[in-house]
């Protein structure tokens, strides 16, 4: 049975793999899909803090902002490769994520919440109001930006293809991880706490240091991410980064898909990502923004109907079904010999 | 930095404090009696705005007076959204405020999408009979400000005194601390819900129609006052009327001192600052006593 | 039956991924990269220019009235014939949604040059231009930028990017000038204390910097130096500080909502400084309308528009023509597209081939003057790029001049406006007073 589980994905994983190389695909439709991929991981990523553990951020841009910004500013400062430099910036990140979670994590979930948004918010203004930060020119409000190359060696790429590898390689690092909390004890903590947090602190175990680890495993990833966006891009737009909209859209993305699930957050990536392309592409553009109230919309129908996301509703489905026919096979079996009749 | 650009600094922040307690006032009554945090709660005031906005242009109404509009408008609302949707979100159990978050925030994502596509992100503001000033010594008093904040404090002191005395004020006392028991005391906790959620949509119907005389309308303005409103619900306690007033006016200072010393733009660190410090010294409120354990 | 849930899944996931890649676009059949390739655009009779610009997302607006004026000109000249050296071939625009938003620019700039487009106008947002030039110089696609003004751009020397449009400095330039003028006007009340109030972005920033640096040149004071955003609910704190200071002259670079609240509460908090807007919310067609009484007065050093009158017979009757087509009077924008749209044409037509290498060099030796039909809605004095082989339109800089640039004379690329009764009036140049001095103090 175990065996079997892992075919499938595995099988995915190749076709991911081969895609590119089988078909052309286009240069901006190549942009598309490390997109879509970049957004299934950064999904991915606030899923171990928000639908593992409950910490429900809503400020998730903070750690993707500060992975790009440190990125970007030891390659360009500090001659740092940026393989290195995702590490270090990822890491970094993790660490402050912790100092400033401390304080918050005793508090109500919803507060946390807020605190969360405000701490986004406060990013934000710093980062577009002040040139240089501890003396490091970040740009201000214009961004900080450099000149892409061709240097293999500092993930600087002429064509499309490696990011892509990256991007992929990142998602698939994250699902592991993902995949190791649905099996570990300490994943199994991280849900309790989620579930039920006074039960789970009598299971004898420090809650405030398992809401740290997972704060710090989820801001290290999506750091890591903000790494790989700036790279990719050579630019970082304070505005997008440490923005309401793509903190709400991650969580969106998420949500819609399942929090608490392995694919919940890849699949609703995916589909949230490819319903705000098709909208635009298609939109008429005088119904300018209709993309974002479609967003809105499915995020109030999917919470209204269906609880838990799309793939644990799936699930229920799948399972209901099965159920009933379960049921049937029962009733022939013993229906046949009552004897009674209509 | 002279005295005098101060004490105007705390003249303005005093009458805009004044409004945002009301804006505050009635999340933390949402928040207090049902547990429910209204993220789209900025894009009701939004709404009402443009309500407001739309009948004093072109209807001629006297701003003011739009009030009972806004209310009676937003107070239907209230009324079929709570009962159909939040009333069965709440009854989900102990993790509905998360979905209510989220099916809030998805509201107002979708509200200011909507706003946009309909009316456009142009600004809008109209000109009304109450402008002007007041002069007190060299300090310069806005009327409309001064007539707003005189109005929202009213309707603070309505607000309390319906919560203090009638019947439907004990209830609703009654179910913010104890649904259960409340229950027991044959209170319908639904019904409970829904006169609390039509009162706090109500208030932001009357905040609209005062900003009106001297605020600008957009589909994103509500962003700004739903922070405020978050902050007046974490200081000033769940459901407390004296605390969201006192920190109303603390926020509309802090907010204009700092502006006079940093300018506007940084001012809003401080704002930011003020609200963590609050969750993390004293998140149940500034005037509550502190709860133990 | 987990096995099944994953199965069905994973094929869904599968499923997306081919159709977000398919969905992408019509350009699944450009085969080869067409990047490689130096030419294109040239596909059966047409000539495809790309167009880069927001067309939804906060700067939408914009985005749309430019795309009008640079269809009306391909309309212009398709209508006369086309492109007469490529043998009256037609010129077809493809248009791609940049969202106000860098990352989409980028793949939307990546799906013209897969177009095989000849060249690319766009973005106005000086975000998405910082993240589509080097894509311009990486994939070798001519690119001409309009409405960006600010300064800094990648600073790689190369023949592809270009601006014609005025950066904000050029603006600045404008504005010294017309300093020198009010003290003329005003000697009695020299203008020496300044107050800047800037949105925090990055074209407010950038449009006010010069200001600042040349304060002790010019022999004024910054007395006070905030920036606002748009949400900014309350300006009465500021505007006390700007009166107290006993400010002459307020120079504005803010967006709509931030300027009509300076504007009116300035007016209610009675403070009498002169307002000078760079852009932005003053030139906005509701301006007036918002403000009323209070804008009386509120300067603005306006990019010349048709209306301003002096275009000349055709120009006059292809203005009228826009505004029945169109509904709305030529301003800014949509003159800024006609002229960023022309120069490409003209290029083209020198280049005699829709190759892109000929196009950039082109462009890099274009050197029309006042005359040429492109100008025709711009008033500057000529487009040139290079000056004696050198390159000195990437940085920001711009191939559009003024024709007085440092000393007070006549010039027809910028116009002092004044609310004066509920309506723009020009103020300066005073030739179009007949040399009298209609300021209002």
């Amino acid at each position: 049975m175990k065996q079997k589980k892992w075919i499938l994905p595995v099988i995915v994983l190749l076709a991911a793999i081969l895609l590119p190389v089988v078909f052309h695909i286009g240069l901006s439709n190549m942009s598309i899909l490390i997109s879509v991929l970049l957004y299934m991981y950064w999904a991915s990523s606030w899923n171990i803090m928000g639908g593992y553990t409950g910490l429900f951020s809503l400020g998730n841009g903070i750690y993707i902002g500060l992975g790009a910004y440190l990125t970007g500013c030891l390659f360009v400062y500090a001659n740092l490769t940026p393989y290195a430099g995702m590490l270090v910036a990822a890491l970094l990140t993790g660490v402050f994520s912790i100092i400033i979670g401390y304080p918050t994590f005793r508090l109500q979930s919803i507060f946390y919440s807020l605190a969360t948004f405000a701490l986004l918010g406060m990013m934000k203004i710093i980062f577009t109001n002040f040139q240089t930060i501890f003396g490091v020119n970040v740009g201000g409000s214009n961004g900080f930006k450099f000149s892409p190359g061709n240097d293999p060696l500092n993930m600087q790429f002429s064509s499309k293809m490696p990011y892509y590898y990256i991007v992929l390689g990142m998602l698939v690092a994250v699902l592991l991880v993902s995949h190791w909390i649905t099996r570990s004890k300490r994943g199994f903590y991280f849900r309790a706490i989620s579930a039920n947090e006074g039960a789970a602190a009598s299971l004898g175990v420090s809650v405030l240091s398992l809401k740290m680890q997972a704060q710090f495993i989820s801001a290290f990833f999506s750091a890591m991410g903000g790494g790989f966006y700036c790279m990719f891009i050579s630019y970082v737009d304070p505005s997008k980064m440490f923005g309401v909209e793509l903190s709400i859209n991650v969580m969106i993305m998420c949500v819609v898909g399942g929090a608490n699930t392995l694919w919940g957050p890849v699949i609703g990536a995916g589909l949230i990502y490819t319903i705000n392309r098709i909208v635009t592409m298609y939109a008429p553009s005088s119904l300018n923004g209709l993309a974002t109230l479609i967003s809105g919309l499915i995020l109030m129908i999917c919470v209204f109907f269906l609880p838990g996301g799309l793939i644990p509703f799936l699930a229920d489905e799948r399972e209901k079904r099965a159920m009933s026919r379960r049921k049937a096979t029962l009733q022939k079996q013993s229906g046949g010999g009552g004897g009674i009749h209509e | 930095m002279t005295v005098s650009i101060l004490t105007q600094a705390l003249i303005d922040g005093i009458l805009i404090g004044g409004v945002y307690a009301v804006i505050g006032l009635g999340l933390s009554l949402a928040y207090g009696v049902m547990g429910v945090v209204n993220w789209a709660h900025g894009e009701v005031l939004m709404v009402s705005m443009y309500i407001s906005y739309y009948l004093t242009k072109f209807a001629g109404f006297d701003p003011y007076l739009t009030a009972l509009v806004n209310i009676l408008v937003l107070g239907v609302v209230g009324f079929i959204l709570q009962k159909y949707i939040f009333n069965r979100l709440i009854n989900r159990g102990k993790a509905a405020w998360r979905d209510i978050l989220l099916f809030t925030a998805g509201m107002s994502m979708a509200l200011q999408a909507l706003f946009n596509l309909l009316f456009g992100a142009e600004v809008k503001s109209v000109e009304t009979r109450y402008s002007g000033m007041l002069e007190l010594g060299n300090m310069l008093v806005s009327v409309p400000k001064l007539i707003s904040f005189l109005l929202a404090a009213l309707c603070c002191a309505g607000l309390y005194v319906f919560i203090q005395k009638s019947e439907m004020g004990r209830a609703l006392r009654a179910t913010s601390q104890d649904r259960i028991t409340a229950q027991l005391m044959s209170i319908n906790a639904n019904l409970v819900y829904c006169v609390a959620f039509v009162i706090s949509l109500g208030i932001v119907g009357l905040s609209g129609a005062l900003l009106t005389p001297f605020y600008s309308v957009n589909p994103y303005v509500g962003v700004s006052f739903c922070f405020k409103a978050f902050i007046i619900v974490a200081m000033g306690g769940k459901g407390n009327i004296p605390g969201a007033m006192l920190s109303g006016v603390i926020i509309g200072v802090i907010e204009k001192l700092g502006g006079a010393m940093v300018g506007d733009n940084l001012a809003q660190i401080f704002i930011f600052v003020l609200f963590i410090l609050i969750l993390l010294v004293k998140p149940e409120g500034i005037l509550e006593k502190r709860v133990r354990g | 039956m987990r096995g099944k849930k994953f199965f069905s899944i994973l094929l869904a996931l599968a499923m997306m991924l081919t159709l977000l890649s398919a969905c992408g676009g019509d350009s699944a059949d450009s085969g080869s990269d067409s990047t490689a390739s130096g030419s294109g655009g040239d596909s059966s009779d047409t000539v495809k220019v790309g167009v880069l610009l927001p067309l939804s997302g906060s700067t939408a607006y914009y985005g749309g009235v430019q795309l009008d004026g640079i269809e009306f000109c391909v309309n212009y000249i398709n209508n006369n014939g086309g492109l007469s050296s490529l043998g009256g071939k037609q010129i077809e625009l493809v248009t791609q949604d940049s969202a106000s938003d860098p990352e989409t620019g980028v793949s939307a700039f990546e799906k013209l040059v897969e177009e095989g487009v000849v060249a690319v106008i766009g973005p106005y947002n000086s975000t998405v231009a910082a993240a589509t030039v080097p894509l311009a110089i990486q994939y070798q696609v001519p690119y001409i930028i309009v409405n960006s003004t600010a300064e800094n751009f990648m600073s790689t020397e190369n023949k592809y990017v270009y601006r014609t449009n005025t950066g904000s400095t050029d603006g600045d330039n404008m504005w010294t000038l017309i300093i020198q003028y009010l003290n003329q006007v005003r000697s009695d009340n020299p203008t020496d204390k300044i107050a800047i109030v800037y949105d925090s972005g990055d074209w407010g920033t950038a449009a006010v910097n010069t200001w600042r640096e040349n304060a002790a040149k010019m022999g004024y004071e910054v007395v006070v130096d905030e920036a606002v955003t748009e949400s900014t609910t309350d300006m009465s704190t500021l505007v006390n500080k700007i009166k107290s200071a006993d400010t002459d002259l307020v120079i504005t670079a803010c967006f709509s909502a931030a300027t009509n609240l300076l504007v009116k509460q300035m007016s209610e908090y009675g403070c009498t400084a002169k307002v000078a807007g760079l852009g932005g919310g003053v030139g906005d067609t509701e301006f007036i309308e918002n403000c009323g009484d209070a804008a009386n007065g509120v300067l603005y050093s306006a990019p010349w528009i048709p209306s301003y009158g002096g275009a000349g017979d055709e120009a006059t009757a292809l203005a009228e023509e826009f505004n029945t087509t169109y509904g709305y009077e030529m301003t800014m924008e949509p003159c800024w597209g006609w002229l960023g749209m022309a120069t490409i044409i003209n290029a083209i037509e020198d280049a005699g081939a829709a190759d892109r290498e000929a196009v950039a060099d082109a462009l890099y030796q274009m050197d029309v003057d006042k005359s040429d039909w492109s100008l025709w809605f711009s008033g500057y004095d000529g487009v040139h790029f290079a000056t004696e082989g050198q390159q000195n339109s990437v940085f920001g800089d711009t191939g559009v001049r003024y024709n007085n640039n440092d000393k007070l004379g006549e010039t027809d690329g910028m116009v002092l406006v004044q609310v004066q009764d509920g309506k723009w009036t020009i103020v300066y140049p005073t030739s179009y007073n007949d040399g009298a001095d209609t300021i209002q103090y």
